[in-house]
């Protein structure tokens, strides 16, 4: 394979949510981009860790991105946390040679170190690159009205990330690929409130901002919310369990991607979500015998 | 030897709280060529300066060293003190031990051995200055204006009216740049067509100004006192002297009310052939060769509408650019601002929903002469709740603008006192960062607004949004800490002031540096705000930074009586510390000539060797640090100079 990326799972995508893996690994195989594993350990959280002890996370964040850097391989994320956490990392390292220094200096501890050679990437930002043959993969035309959501890590700080996060289309464009639209709806682009610990530390706040942003969704009738980040996803489906007000199925891109190429839903892992998939289900195969 | 004089200035207490003067004085009195070393209170007083000549003069010194402020303060000061009593101004050296050490520094014992040292080096560099002269340069006596705003054209009657031969020169078909747009000026509400048009006729009908409207220079070459100038005329296909501006082709054009108008701000439409406003100046009628049928496409029906209705044959439609050549003394840059680009902040929807419309748009609807014919009408309706959003695309560093452009927050206000004016009914919001209302009867003016009705909340909006053909702003009140949203019907993105980016070109021609806002730089931000560090050149209005009428018209004035001054002497002085090749060294490789930011090498084919002129060498040093032969020296900071100052702080 031409293409290949060393493959950042995450530790939710890992240990919660195996569809969301499974997917990629699916998704990426048919794309025909390689993906190749690596001993990675938590990114550590941007929020949580990088708030409370940046010097630690900026070591272990640094330790995560090395493991491929001398195969030449850049790191892929499936989670807009873990491209946080990487990217914000690698773009300290490359910027400040002091703290490069530093890092290096606690790596040598366990013998090793980082150069900056390679860098973090989003599987969004690969994808956009293949929508000719995501086209041509797709096998159904899906024909959801789905709520996409960007994701804050993904998108900021702007300075470092170089997206538009005050009005982006690419998440929007890809789910169009499969015959999707995508909705808008009052404050798309608001925080999941999961991010920066406030899912751990203040769970009632978390849940009366994920409250509003589903009760916006829900106001504009969507059959789904697309996701390109794993902790966003958890946040969405468990949620709505503990809230017990709405019921909209919670799908990562690549879940959708695997449902367009005729993948089964039980291989997505798709029946381990809390929030029901079957009405999804129903309509794909509705779409599959039209 | 020389015999150097060495004064040490007390500053009040600034120098002598943290130097003991009284020691520096016995130290530097122990060096050779010292003849004599003297303190006093305030060396640029009166007395002090007395002392330098009498002693100048009693011990018949060569060199004099002032051991004070920063050389940018009083080196001139002190160079006219001992040319009085016959010294090269050129044998003057001055050490900073205010700034670069008084100031800086609180350990009086180690900022004393500073001074020491500092002063040391000073007498090093004395010993080595040698006597230069200044060369006349006779001046031109016109000027050149570029940009026909208010700004220009306050700056070239001022000038004209003292009796100089003036060149405005405007790239648009008309003078009278923005404020021509604009309805009402804050915070008296005069009409500004009112004010401006009588101004744009004195510029048209004044004898000593040549109007060169719908140009552009082309190439500026030459240095202070005699500049010469291209500027290329671009055709206007209509005949400028036959022209009577009657407006017959404009009506009978084919292309009436296709055209987008740009004076309108795209909001209303002309014809091909147009004047951009009625009140234009001067009101002859131009061809826009993109939208003309004729000179697109060679035919317009049977035969061009135009040529057909004007009784005195005015349209030509082979006219050409046209290069003229002169020369002027002194040049005003006053090229102006571009509006913000409203689509830089996507969040607040511009492309997205009609409703949404710039200050300078609403400028237009209110205009008598505007799209509307003055009255309030957006897209079809009246509007009645109305939001105003402050500082789009200024105090904001993710669009670059970290600078504040100090006419919204005025003409916001000025707007919605409009609105509620014409439309009693209307709720009006303003979303607000902080209000800066400074200027002369400003706040007064805010205040009225405020009891007029209209609502202030601070806190900027985050974002304007549709929803089933309703707009909604979404922003944080900051006072009352919370967030809110209101519908709107319609939305005024309070945009700020840019650089032009036509005023680039202008700025490369004349070597001009910009700040970091984009603007171009003055030669001091407060004592010489109408200079430019390029002797002959001058900034007035907005192309210098944001400002509102009163100071753009208080700036231009400013600019016109440097230019004044420049043009009433006769000759012009150059700096002799410039940069002098020794042609027997120079072996013609032309690394200096790359480097120079000034154009100032000309390299001599028949010698083979370098040549300055010394009318635009600046004396920035690059060439004689670079020239890898060793031969440009650069006057008074030669190398020996220099480097027997360095080792004696050393």
């Amino acid at each position: 394979m031409d293409e290949e990326y060393a493959f950042f799972p995450g530790c939710i995508a890992k240990n919660v949510y195996p569809g969301i893996e499974k997917a990629t690994r699916i998704v990426f195989e048919k794309l025909e981009i390689g993906l190749r594993d690596y001993e990675y350990s938590c990114c550590p959280p941007p929020g949580v860790m990088a708030c409370y002890d940046k010097p630690s996370w900026l070591v272990i964040g640094a330790r995560n991105l090395l493991q491929s850097e001398k195969d030449g391989l850049n790191p892929m994320t499936i989670c807009a946390g873990c491209y946080g956490t990487l990217h914000n990392v690698w773009y300290a390292l490359k910027n400040d040679p002091a703290l490069m220094d530093y890092v290096n200096e606690n790596l040598s501890k366990i013998d090793l170190k980082y150069e900056g050679k390679n860098h973090p990437i989003h599987f969004l930002d690969i994808l956009k690159d293949h929508k000719e043959k995501i086209a041509e993969l797709k096998e159904l035309d899906l024909g959801l009205n789905v709520a996409v959501h960007y994701g804050c890590h993904y998108l900021k700080p702007t300075s470092v990330t170089g997206e538009n996060s005050e009005r982006p289309t690419l998440l929007d464009e890809m789910v169009e690929l499969v015959g999707c639209k995508a909705v808008p709806f009052k404050d798309r682009l608001s925080c999941c409130g999961a991010g920066g610990g406030v899912m751990s530390g203040e769970p009632d706040v978390s849940l009366k901002i994920v409250n509003t942003k589903l009760n916006n969704m829900k106001a504009a009738n969507v059959d789904a919310i697309v996701d390109i980040c794993s902790f966003c996803h958890m946040q969405f489906d468990q949620s709505q369990k503990k809230l017990g007000t709405t019921e909209i199925p919670v799908l990562h891109l690549n879940q959708l991607y695997g449902l367009a190429f005729g993948i089964r839903p039980k291989h997505l892992a798709m029946h381990t979500h809390l929030v029901s998939t079957r009405d999804i289900v129903k309509k794909v195969k509705a779409a599959k015998k039209g | 030897m020389k015999d150097i004089g060495v004064f040490i200035c007390h500053c009040g207490v600034n120098i002598s709280n943290t130097v003991d003067v009284k020691k520096v004085i016995e130290e530097i009195s122990k060096i050779q060529n010292v003849a004599i070393c003297k303190d006093y209170q305030y060396m640029c007083s009166d007395p002090g300066q007395e002392m330098i000549k009498r002693s100048i003069k009693e011990h018949d010194l060569d060199a004099v060293v002032v051991a004070a402020c920063s050389p940018r303060m009083h080196e001139p000061t002190f160079r006219a003190t001992v040319s009085d009593v016959g010294m090269n101004p050129y044998c003057f050296e001055m050490s900073n031990i205010r700034e670069q050490c008084s100031w800086v520094h609180t350990d009086k014992e180690k900022a004393t051995e500073k001074a020491i040292d500092l002063v040391k080096g000073a007498v090093a560099r004395a010993q080595l200055l040698e006597p230069l002269q200044s060369e006349g340069f006779p001046v031109v006596p016109s000027a050149l204006v570029i940009g026909g705003g208010i700004a220009g054209i306050q700056t070239a009657l001022d000038i004209a009216n003292s009796g100089y031969k003036v060149y405005l020169v405007e790239k648009e078909p008309s003078i009278g740049g923005h404020m021509a747009q604009f309805d009402k000026t804050f915070p008296t509400l005069d009409c500004a067509a009112c004010i401006l048009t009588p101004k744009m006729v004195d510029v048209a009908r004044h004898p000593k100004i040549e109007l060169l409207t719908h140009s552009e220079v082309e190439s500026i070459e030459g240095s202070v006192g005699n500049f010469i100038v291209n500027v290329k005329k671009k055709p206007r296909y209509v005949d400028m002297d036959k022209c009577t501006g009657c407006g017959n082709c404009a009506v009978n054009c084919r292309l009436v009310g296709k055209i987008s108008s740009e004076f309108d701000m795209g909001l209303a439409k002309r014809s091909a052939i147009y004047v951009p406003f009625p009140q234009a100046v001067p009101l002859k009628y131009t061809i826009d060769p993109d939208a003309c049928l004729f000179l697109k496409h060679g035919r317009c029906g049977k035969s061009p509408k135009c040529v057909d209705v004007c009784t005195t044959d005015a349209i030509n439609f082979n006219d050409e650019p046209k290069t003229i050549e002169f020369n002027v003394g002194a040049i005003v840059v006053a090229t102006g601002y571009r509006e913000f680009t409203a689509e830089r902040k996507p969040e607040f929807g511009y492309d997205l929903y009609p409703n949404v419309m710039t200050g300078l748009e609403l400028e237009r609807i209110f205009a008598p002469s505007g799209p509307t014919g003055g009255k309030p009408i957006i897209n079809g309706k009246v509007p009645k709740k109305i939001v105003f959003i402050s500082c789009v695309g200024s105090r904001d560093k993710k669009v670059g603008h970290p600078y504040c452009s100090r006419v919204c927050c005025m003409y916001i206000a000025k707007q919605a006192h409009l609105l509620k004016e014409k439309i009693p009914d209307s709720d009006i919001t303003v979303m607000y960062t902080d209000m800066r209302s400074f200027g002369k009867g400003y706040e007064e003016f805010y205040e009225r607004v405020q009891k007029e009705g209209v609502k202030y909340r601070r806190g900027n909006a985050s974002e304007v949004y549709g929803n089933d053909g309703k707009t909604y702003v979404r922003a944080e009140d900051t006072l009352l800490g919370i967030p809110y949203e209101l519908e709107a019907d319609l939305i005024v993105l309070g945009t700020g002031l840019e650089p032009d980016p036509n005023a680039g070109d202008v700025g490369k021609m004349l070597h001009l540096s910009l700040s970091s806002d984009g603007f171009f730089l003055e030669a001091h931000p407060k004592l010489r705000p109408v200079d430019t560090v390029i002797d002959g050149v001058f900034l007035a209005g907005t192309a210098q930074g944001p400002k509102d009428i009163p100071d753009t018209v208080a700036q231009a004035s400013g600019a016109a009586s440097h230019v004044v001054n420049l043009l009433s002497k006769k000759e012009v002085l150059s700096e002799p510390t410039i940069a002098v090749v020794n042609e027997d060294m120079c072996v013609g490789c032309k690394t200096c000539m790359l480097l120079c930011p000034y154009d100032a090498h000309e390299f001599d084919e028949d010698k083979g060797v370098m040549k300055i002129n010394t009318a635009l060498c600046k004396g920035c040093g690059s060439c004689s640090a670079a020239c890898p032969s060793g031969s440009i020296k650069m006057n008074h900071f030669t190398k020996d100079q220099i480097v027997a100052q360095i080792l004696e702080v050393l």
